[in-house]
């Protein structure tokens, strides 16, 4: 009885994977396909041609993605990386520093996560386009570093306020001053929450459409969600091979910095769940 | 002030850098778009200040009712469909050999964006991709304009973000699982309760912390819903799958109606703060 109940799990659970995988193995297939084999077929047909390198180049070269690419990996990398120590800073003085009032600015550093993002849509365009940083690299670093820190200080606060305190009074009479308790005793203790942080954060510049879309124009700056919905206007019709070789591409990074820091995802997870 | 300042000089001197950018960036933003709500502003003339007007507009012109009533279905829709299943799917892979495998299958959609998400669905509700199969099983009847004949746009794209979001679900409930007492379990097994009965009575009851947790997630990203309309209906055809971001948007930076697109941007503020407070209750105030 209860080995045929296991049974009838199984069969259920892999019905449902397969369906859940199915999107996944057809945008593969078809990937792979040359343009001729696609149009002659359907989607559901096995490739007769293997090409997928060669469609991924193509997506790179024509559909303009690798300056998407590029732009993209460095707004994730700089910008995950700015936040995280700015909000170590913030959390160091709020947490560690005792700030008077500490809570309120944590607060309003907070209030960040609480609002909408169609909220800052149109005053960043704007004041963007005042300033000067509208369609600039500097201008979309800014703003990616600026979007990341509210999460980022939310995790390292609660992380610092679980540190034993003793630790810092102990530093304290030693004679350290601030910043080197900042650098040196507490540091070291931020570097789990950070690599949680730092993939959340790139996780989230990578994908980052709307904002894209908003603040930028020209192909050098424009980040690659952006670049990929642009592109798919254009080679719906007539270069569909090359859109899902595309999306291959730009679904890489993400998928395997999941797969390979797995524990630390499903750790973070457990961690914004549990506070 | 000064004294505020002797005390607490140094710390606030770490703090100051990542406050004055969400100053700048988003708090100056947040006042700058509720002036503009009550403003005709186009972009090119000066902002004339116009009231209540675009607020009422929403609650009165058809286009953004129907925005108004496809936010809703997708906010309902997102509060039973990704949660159901996710936990439909942790329940089953609970103790199971072989749970890693399905786990990765079921996730691995999320680790993708929901710009890729959309264009892969629009790809598969294309002539040769859903419709074609069904044709090829004999079931034509079942063929469909997916994504082009309202409202069943708004129900395909659904499908496409439940396909997108169970998977993060699945990983949140069955970390809530893996953390429950074992005792309740065992007394059920005792009394000879059968796997149905026993979560209907004893795991539904004891997940309860987490499901609101994640239902509270599901609800407030439903309110937002953007990228995946965007990117495969852009709304239409005719408006007719637009939902309140995407309205928004469109008022906002195709149509330069600055104005309309605050006030629209006001509402899903106060809309998602509203629903979702239960939510942020449980994160904010219980620590403060």
């Amino acid at each position: 009885m209860k080995r045929l109940g296991q049974w009838i799990i199984y069969i259920i659970i892999g019905l449902l994977a397969i369906l859940w995988a199915l999107p996944v193995i057809l945008v593969l297939m078809n990937a792979s396909k040359s343009l001729t084999d696609f149009s002659q077929g359907n989607i559901w047909a096995f490739p007769t041609t293997f090409q997928l390198g060669k469609n991924i180049m193509e997506a790179i070269r024509m559909g303009g993605l690798g300056s998407g690419l590029l732009s993209s990996f460095s707004y994730g990398v700089l910008g995950a990386g700015i936040a995280i120590i700015l909000s170590a800073m913030a959390a160091f003085g709020i947490v560690i520093l005792r700030l008077k009032g500490g809570f309120y600015w944590f607060l309003l550093i907070y209030s960040g996560t609480i609002f909408p993002f169609q909220m800052y849509l149109v005053p960043l365009f704007k004041g963007y386009q005042e300033l000067g940083l509208y369609d600039t690299f500097v201008g979309m670093l800014l703003f990616y570093t600026a979007i990341a820190i509210p999460f980022c200080v939310f995790l390292l606060r609660n992380y610092m306020a679980a540190l034993p305190y003793e630790i810092v009074e102990a530093a304290q009479l030693d004679g350290f001053r601030s910043f080197e308790i900042f650098i040196r005793i507490i540091g070291p203790y931020l570097l789990p929450p950070i690599s949680v942080l730092f993939l959340f954060q790139f996780t989230w510049i990578w994908n980052d459409l709307v904002f894209g879309m908003t603040l930028t124009r020209s192909e050098t700056i424009r980040p690659i969600m952006a670049g990929l919905a642009t592109m798919q206007g254009i080679y719906f019709r007539s270069g569909v091979t090359t859109l899902l070789a595309g999306i291959v591409l730009t679904s890489l990074p993400t998928v395997l910095l999941f797969f390979a820091l797995q524990r630390n995802f499903i750790k973070g997870m457990q961690h914004s769940v549990k506070s | 002030m000064i004294a505020y300042w002797k005390k607490n000089g140094e710390a606030l001197l770490y703090a100051l850098p990542a406050a004055l950018l969400i100053i700048a960036f988003f708090i100056t933003s947040i006042a700058y778009t509720i002036y503009l709500s009550f403003t005709d502003y186009n972009g090119l003339a000066a902002p004339k200040w116009v009231g209540l007007s675009n607020y009422l507009a929403i609650f009165q012109d058809a286009t953004y009712l129907t925005s108004l009533k496809n936010t809703l279905i997708w906010v309902f829709a997102s509060l039973i469909l990704p949660v159901g299943f996710g936990l439909l799917f942790s329940v089953l892979l609970q103790n199971l050999k072989g749970q890693r495998i399905f786990k990765n299958i079921f996730y691995l959609p999320y680790a993708m964006s929901l710009t890729v998400v959309g264009v892969i669905w629009v790809f598969l509700f294309s002539q040769t991709g859903i419709n074609y199969m069904l044709t090829l099983l004999g079931l034509e009847a079942f063929t469909r304009d997916w994504l082009t004949s309202p409202p069943l746009n708004t129900f395909s794209m659904i499908v496409a973000s439940v396909w997108q979001g169970t998977g993060t679900n699945m990983l949140l409930f069955l970390i809530g699982l893996g953390a429950l007492p074992k005792e309740p379990f065992e007394a059920a097994a005792i009394d000879g309760a059968n796997r149905i009965r026993t979560f209907w009575s004893v795991t539904l009851p004891m997940l309860s912390p987490i499901t609101i947790v994640v239902m509270g997630m599901s609800l407030v990203n439903s309110f937002k819903i953007f990228d995946i309309i965007w990117v495969m209906t852009m709304g239409g055809p005719y408006r007719s799958s637009e939902t309140l971001a995407v309205t928004m948007f469109r008022e906002s930076f195709v149509l330069f109606h600055f104005g309309q697109g605050a006030a629209i941007s006001i509402v899903l503020t106060i809309a998602s703060i509203a629903v979702s407070w239960f939510y942020l209750r449980k994160t904010i105030i219980k620590e403060g």
